[in-house]
C-alpha cells in the first residue's frame, strides 16, 4: 500500500452494510485520518534531512552535525553544507577548513584574512572568497621556535560586526586543533575583547587591533 | 494540486483521542453527515470512538519517528539507535556491580562451594550477589571472594562495611560464617540520554585525522575497561604547551579516576586514537580545588530542617559534578552560580545567602571544584 492509498481502501475491506450511506462517509473521515497519519510517518522522516520538505528542521540538523547557520547564510546554502558534514567534518583541524568557516560566517563581506603559523606558513582567505597558501615573514620571528604548535589569525583587514565575534570566537575554537595554541585579532570599532589570555603571549604587534582572544 | 508538507510541529508533537475524535467528527460533517441527530449510544459514537483510540496511538508512533530523527528531542531506544545507526556509538549499558566479599569461619566446618553456587544477600541493598570462585574454607579462618551482583545497575551498589549483620547466605549455608564487605562493591547505570547525545556529538571529532578539538574529550568519555566496565570519566579537558605536548586532564563525575590503572588504560586509547604524530599527548586525573561552602538558606518551612540540609546535600553534588575542569573561558567559578543551585533545591526555598566562596573563585585550567560543607556552615532558617 503507498502512501494515501490506506484510507480509500477502508471501503473496500468493509463489510457491504459499512459501505452504504451515513456508515460509509464515516468510514472516509476516518481513512482520511488514517493517510494523514501515514502521511506524518512519511514526513517525520522526511524533516529528519536536510532540504526535502521544508527549512524547519534545518536547526535540529545543524545541531546534530555540529554546523551553525550564520545569520547572512541562505537556507538553501545552509542545506548545502549540511548535505556534506562528513566531509567537512573529517577535514577540522586543518587551517583551511577553519578559514572555509569563517568565509561562511563573512558571506559576501570578507575581510582579508590571514592564518599564519610559527613555522612561516601562511593561508590567506581572499575577498573574493579564494583562499591561497603561501609563506609569510610576518609572524616567523614570534616566539622560540621550539614553540611551534601555534597559529595566529589576522582579520583585521576590514571592519567585523560586533554580532559576529561570539560567533567568530565558538567557530575558531571548534575548528581549532588541540594541539594548537591560536591567536585571533579581529577590528570591529567594539570594546575590547574580555576572553581569557591563555597563552601568557608577549603582544608581538606595537598597535594590536580592538578585539583579541585566544584559543 | 499537491498538499502541502505536514510541518515540523505537527510532526513532533502527538495528538491526543479528543481532538482526533473532534477532528473525525468535523470531517463527517463535511462530508454531509448530521452528528447531531446521533443519540447517545447509538453504535457510530462508539465506532467513531475506537478509530480515534487506534489514530491517537498512531500519532503517538509519528511522533516518535519525528522525535527519533534529531539528536535533542530523540530518547531512550530511539536515541540510542540514532547514536547507533547515524553515528556508531553504542550507548553504555548497566553494569553489575561487583567487589569482593569476605568469609570468615569462626565455627569448626569446613565448606565447599563450586563456581556461582554461593549467593549473599545484602540486608541494605535487598539484593543478591554471586561469588564467581570455587571454594573451600576451611575451620577457623577466612578468604576473601569477587562477588557480582545478579541485577545491574547502581541499585545494587553497597559502600563498604564491616557489619556482618548486613549480609546473609541465601544459598543454605552456615550461620558460623560471617559475610563483610570491607572494599565498596560497585556497578553503573544505564548511560542517561543527555550524555549519550553529549558522546555522540564528541564523537564528530574522531572523524578528522587532523586532531581537531574536542577529539582527546571524545575519546576519553565513554571509555571502556577491558572487562567493559565504564571507566566514568565524565569531565575532561585538552590544554596545549605549543611544543607539541597536550595534557588531558580528566575527572568522573564525583572527583578524580581514583584507580591508576585507568589512568594507564585512557593514557592507551588517547595515544592510540587520537594523538597525532609529532604530537605527545598524556592523560592525568585533574586537580581538584577543595572550597568550603558557608550558606544560610531560608525557607518556608514545608520541609524539615534535615529534609532540606539532605536535598541541599544532593544539590551541591549534582552542582559539583556539572563544573567543568578549568571553570570553563574564563577559569573562573561564581559565587552566583552556586546561589542559583542552591535555590534551585527546593521550591520552599526564598533566600539564599553565600558567604563562601567569594564572588569569583580562580579555576586552574587543569583544576575543578569540589565543595565542602563543615557541620555548622548551612544554616537553615524557616
Amino acid at each position: 500500500v503507498t502512501v494515501r492509498q490506506y484510507g480509500r481502501r477502508l471501503l473496500d475491506m468493509s463489510p457491504r452494510w459499512m459501505r452504504e450511506l451515513e456508515a460509509a462517509k464515516v468510514l472516509v473521515a476516518i481513512g482520511a485520518h488514517v493517510d494523514r497519519m501515514i502521511d506524518g510517518a512519511v514526513a517525520a522522516v522526511q524533516h529528519g534531512h536536510p532540504g526535502i520538505v521544508s527549512n524547519e528542521s534545518l536547526g535540529y540538523i545543524g545541531s546534530d552535525r555540529l554546523l551553525r547557520q550564520p545569520p547572512l547564510e541562505s537556507a538553501a546554502a545552509f542545506t548545502e553544507r549540511l548535505r556534506g558534514w562528513r566531509d567537512v567534518h573529517r577535514r577540522r583541524g586543518t587551517g583551511r577548513a577553519l578559514l572555509e568557516q569563517l568565509r561562511v560566517v563573512f558571506a559576501d563581506a570578507i575581510p582579508e584574512t590571514r592564518l599564519q603559523y610559527r613555522n612561516g606558513v601562511e593561508y590567506v582567505l581572499h575577498t573574493d572568497g579564494t583562499i591561497t597558501r603561501g609563506a609569510s615573514t610576518l609572524r616567523a620571528l614570534s616566539g622560540p621556535p621550539e614553540r611551534w604548535a601555534r597559529w595566529w589569525l589576522d582579520i583585521s583587514g576590514g571592519v567585523l560586526a560586533n554580532a559576529s565575534v561570539p560567533l567568530l570566537v565558538l567557530l575558531t575554537t571548534e575548528w581549532n586543533a588541540e594541539h594548537t595554541q591560536g591567536r585571533v585579532f579581529v577590528r570591529n570599532n567594539a570594546r575590547r575583547w574580555s576572553g581569557s589570555r591563555r597563552w601568557s603571549d608577549p603582544r608581538p604587534w606595537a598597535s594590536e587591533p580592538a578585539v583579541t582572544w585566544e584559543v | 494540486m499537491s498538499e502541502p508538507p505536514i510541518d515540523l510541529d505537527a510532526v513532533l508533537t502527538p495528538l491526543d483521542r479528543e481532538y482526533v475524535e473532534k477532528s473525525i467528527y468535523t470531517v463527517c460533517e463535511r462530508l454531509g453527515v448530521d452528528t447531531s441527530q446521533w443519540v447517545n449510544g447509538f453504535y457510530m459514537h462508539g465506532f467513531v470512538r475506537g478509530a480515534s483510540i487506534v489514530l491517537a496511538g498512531m500519532s503517538q508512533l509519528v511522533s516518535f519517528i519525528g522525535r527519533g530523527q534529531f539528536l535533542d528531542t530523540a530518547s531512550t531506544q530511539w536515541l540510542r539507535l540514532k547514536a547507533y545507526y547515524d553515528y556508531g556509538v553504542s550507548y553504555i549499558e548497566a553494569s553489575y556491580a561487583q567487589g569482593s566479599v569476605r568469609l570468615e569461619n569462626t565455627g569448626a566446618g569446613s565448606y565447599t562451594f563450586g563456581n556461582d553456587e554461593l549467593v549473599v544477600a545484602n540486608s541494605i541493598t535487598r539484593k543478591s550477589y554471586r561469588l564467581g570462585d570455587a571454594f573451600t574454607l576451611d575451620a577457623h579462618s577466612a578468604l576473601t571472594l569477587p562477588v557480582l551482583a545478579l541485577e545491574a545497575g547502581t541499585a545494587s551498589n553497597v559502600p563498604p562495611s564491616t557489619d556482618h549483620t548486613l549480609w546473609a547466605a541465601v544459598t543454605p549455608l552456615s550461620a558460623e560464617v560471617r559475610i563483610t564487605n570491607p572494599a565498596s562493591i560497585a556497578g553503573t547505570d544505564d548511560e542517561g540520554d543527555e550524555p549519550l547525545r553529549q558522546r555522540v556529538r564528541q564523537s564528530i571529532a574522531l572523524l578528522s585525522p587532523a586532531n581537531p578539538h574536542g577529539a582527546y574529550e571524545a575519546a576519553v568519555y565513554g571509555a571502556l575497561r577491558a572487562d567493559g566496565t565504564p571507566i566514568g570519566v565524565t569531565r575532561a579537558i585538552a590544554v596545549p604547551d605549543g611544543y607539541g605536548h597536550v595534557d588531558v586532564y580528566v575527572a568522573s563525575s564525583t572527583g578524580l579516576i581514583s584507580d591508576a590503572d585507568d589512568i594507564v588504560r585512557l593514557n592507551g586509547i588517547v595515544q592510540s586514537q587520537v594523538e597525532p604524530l609529532g604530537v605527545d599527548a598524556a592523560v592525568s586525573n585533574a586537580a581538584a580545588i577543595t572550597i568550603p561552602v558557608v550558606a544560610e538558606i531560608r525557607h518556608t518551612g514545608f520541609l524539615t530542617a534535615v529534609e532540606l540540609r539532605t536535598k541541599l546535600s544532593a544539590s551541591l553534588l549534582a552542582f559539583a559534578a556539572r563544573q567543568k575542569i578549568g571553570g570553563g573561558p574564563e577559569h573562573v567559578l561564581y559565587r552566583d552560580q552556586l546561589i542559583v543551585a542552591l535555590g534551585a533545591t527546593d521550591s520552599s526555598i526564598y533566600h539564599v545567602v553565600v558567604t563562601s566562596p567569594g564572588e569569583t573563585t580562580a579555576i586552574a585550567p587543569n583544576a575543578f571544584p569540589v565543595f565542602t560543607v563543615a557541620p555548622d556552615a548551612l544554616t537553615v532558617t524557616p
